[in-house]
């Protein structure tokens, strides 16, 4: 099982973080997931601090330099890496 | 039905009613925005402004403070701020304070003239008239006409505005400067067409409800009563069935503040310099920055009772989230003080968006009464709880009892502390409030203030008469930090 957690802090949120949550959900339907990946909210994961760009986990790894544009991708690779 | 008499207000309500809907089910997005725009200011009638176009660009640009965003759309990014314009909705109001009305009668005294001091006024040929370059809004001529011809009115934003932030553009829009505003919200009170309003967080905090994150819900002590008969259980009740792991009241912190202020007010006391309290973030900020020497000299310590309660969450659940509920603007912005432990502020509005989106009608729900903190913790939102709590507190403790002095309104509090500046402040704790009343006449509160009083005298009754100390040995703040 493939855990996703989403920051949805302050500073997260303004950076699109409730988009991206709708981006991996549609990511999961797309790919036919739905029993092997979790999506998680969390609060903040220190990614705003670290310069990190949006805070996403995939299984406890925090995954760098997302932003909304390039989400899907990052997203992918990294659940499709760690499935 | 209605939930508020004011227009403006009520139309506040559907927006956030609708987005908190949208986003509980998960199809929140830009374009329906525009959608329910239409929806809210249909046909190609205007109701309220000069054109439907108008309307909806208001809505849309409440809509865009719903969500989080600047209220204008080219504004740079700074949530901080959170009382903002709407400039679609701004009526750009007279900013003549002085004018001479058809009740003029051109009478032979002239008093006008004879007193006004700086030649400004001549007579018409059908009334008196100013010359606004050398008029300098004295209002000696306003006093001296027998027939009240001559009116002073000043906009509403501005004349409530504490510490002089509002300016116009040279269209008569109103512009808040960001490094002057406390964010009290004064001037979204008084604004009548409802153009100031404050930036919502119900967007993320119902995503995380949605993505079942636990996160705690804190109630501030006056949203007793604001939802017609519910009692306080139903209230806590009801926002807990809305996703929330669990609510508890600001109270207890309230009773952990008032117990430990009293032992800074010994020390005060001590070094003889008076201490002020710090529970209303707009009383707070405006010590912090119209008087830095008072914020670093007589402000205390302490944190806020939202913050102390917070605090005790988190350290009693570690990886949780805090909400904190509350009548207060200016609470948005404490929440992103550095030392904090709040996540995001909801208001009482954007709560009772939140319920009425899910269909929860508090007054229908079976609710038990919990722990509950001590009446003085509850008392925080009224004017004056603050001061009687800490003087309930020395009592408890035998120590001597002291003097206390409560500023009414952000212009009193103003008024103090200019006086504690200047040294001339002869009591022993300020306690200021911002809005006249206390929080129980917050901007974002549903009921008038009056009704609530009245609702929580009657249900506060009701409780034992717990002292704080009590309230303090079911609710432990030993191991919590109440510093900032």
């Amino acid at each position: 099982m493939v855990n996703v957690e989403i920051c949805i802090g302050s500073s997260c949120y303004v950076k699109g973080s409730d988009k991206v949550v709708a981006i991996v959900k549609n990511l999961i339907s797309e790919q036919g997931w739905e029993d092997k990946v979790t999506v998680k909210g969390s609060f903040c994961i220190q990614s705003c601090q670290n310069k990190y760009g949006l805070g996403i986990k995939v299984n406890e790894q925090t995954i760098k330099g997302v932003t909304l544009s390039n989400a899907k991708e990052i997203i992918k690779d990294a659940i499709g890496n760690a499935l | 039905m209605a939930l508020f008499s004011n227009d403006s207000r009520q139309f506040k309500f559907d927006i956030l009613r609708e987005i908190a809907e949208e986003t509980f089910g998960g199809y929140l997005s830009e374009e329906n925005v525009n959608a329910y725009a239409r929806k809210l200011s249909p046909g190609t009638k205007a109701d309220f402004r000069c054109c439907v176009y108008k309307e909806r660009e208001i809505l849309r640009q409440r809509a865009r403070l719903a969500m989080g965003k600047m209220a204008n759309d080219v504004a740079e990014y700074n949530p901080r701020q959170v009382v903002q314009v709407i400039e679609a909705a701004c009526d750009g109001c007279t900013i003549r304070k002085i004018r001479i009305t058809d009740n003029c009668r051109k009478c032979m005294s002239k008093a006008c003239m004879s007193s006004c001091k700086f030649d400004a006024i001549s007579m018409g040929i059908d009334r008196a008239m100013i010359d606004y370059n050398k008029c300098k809004e004295c209002g000696m001529c306003v006093r001296s006409c027998p027939y009240n011809a001559i009116v002073e009115t000043e906009r509403p934003c501005s004349a409530h505005c504490p510490v002089n932030a509002i300016t116009y553009d040279e269209y008569g829009i109103a512009i808040i400067d960001e490094e002057t505003c406390i964010n009290c919200g004064q001037c979204q009170i008084s604004c009548p067409f409802g153009a100031v309003e404050d930036i919502s967080w119900i967007v993320p905090v119902i995503e995380l409800l949605n993505l079942n994150v636990p996160t705690y819900a804190v109630i501030a002590p006056s949203i007793q009563g604001q939802f017609e008969n519910a009692t306080l259980a139903q209230i806590k009740k009801g926002i807990e069935l809305l996703g929330f792991k669990g609510v508890y009241e600001a109270a207890i912190g309230a009773d952990a503040v008032a117990f430990n202020e009293e032992q800074e007010l010994i020390e005060h006391i001590k070094d003889n310099k008076p201490l002020t309290t710090s529970c209303c973030p707009a009383f707070v900020n405006m010590a912090k920055i119209h008087f830095p020497s008072v914020y670093e000299e007589n402000v205390s310590s302490l944190v806020s009772p939202m913050m102390a309660i917070a605090r005790k969450l988190k350290h009693d659940n570690p990886g949780t989230g805090v909400v904190f509920i509350g009548p207060c603007v200016a609470k948005k912005q404490e929440a992103m003080e550095e030392y904090t432990a709040v996540d995001y502020v909801l208001t009482f509005e954007e709560i009772a968006a939140m319920l009425i989106a899910k269909r929860i009608n508090c007054e229908e729900l079976d609710a038990k009464e919990e722990d509950y903190p001590s009446v003085f913790g509850r008392n925080f939102a009224q004017g004056g709880g603050v001061s009687k709590a800490v003087i309930q507190a020395s009592k408890e403790k035998g120590h001597d009892s002291f003097t206390g002095y409560y500023a009414d309104g952000c212009f009193e509090c103003k008024k103090q502390l200019t006086l504690i500046k200047a040294g001339k402040f002869n009591f022993d704790i300020l306690e200021g409030m911002s809005c006249p009343g206390g929080c129980i006449a917050g901007p974002a509160t549903i009921e008038s203030p009056n009704i609530i009083k009245g609702r929580m005298a009657k249900e506060n009754l009701k409780t034992d008469n717990k002292t704080i100390e009590k309230s303090l040995e079911i609710f432990n703040f030993d191991k919590i930090n109440l510093h900032r």
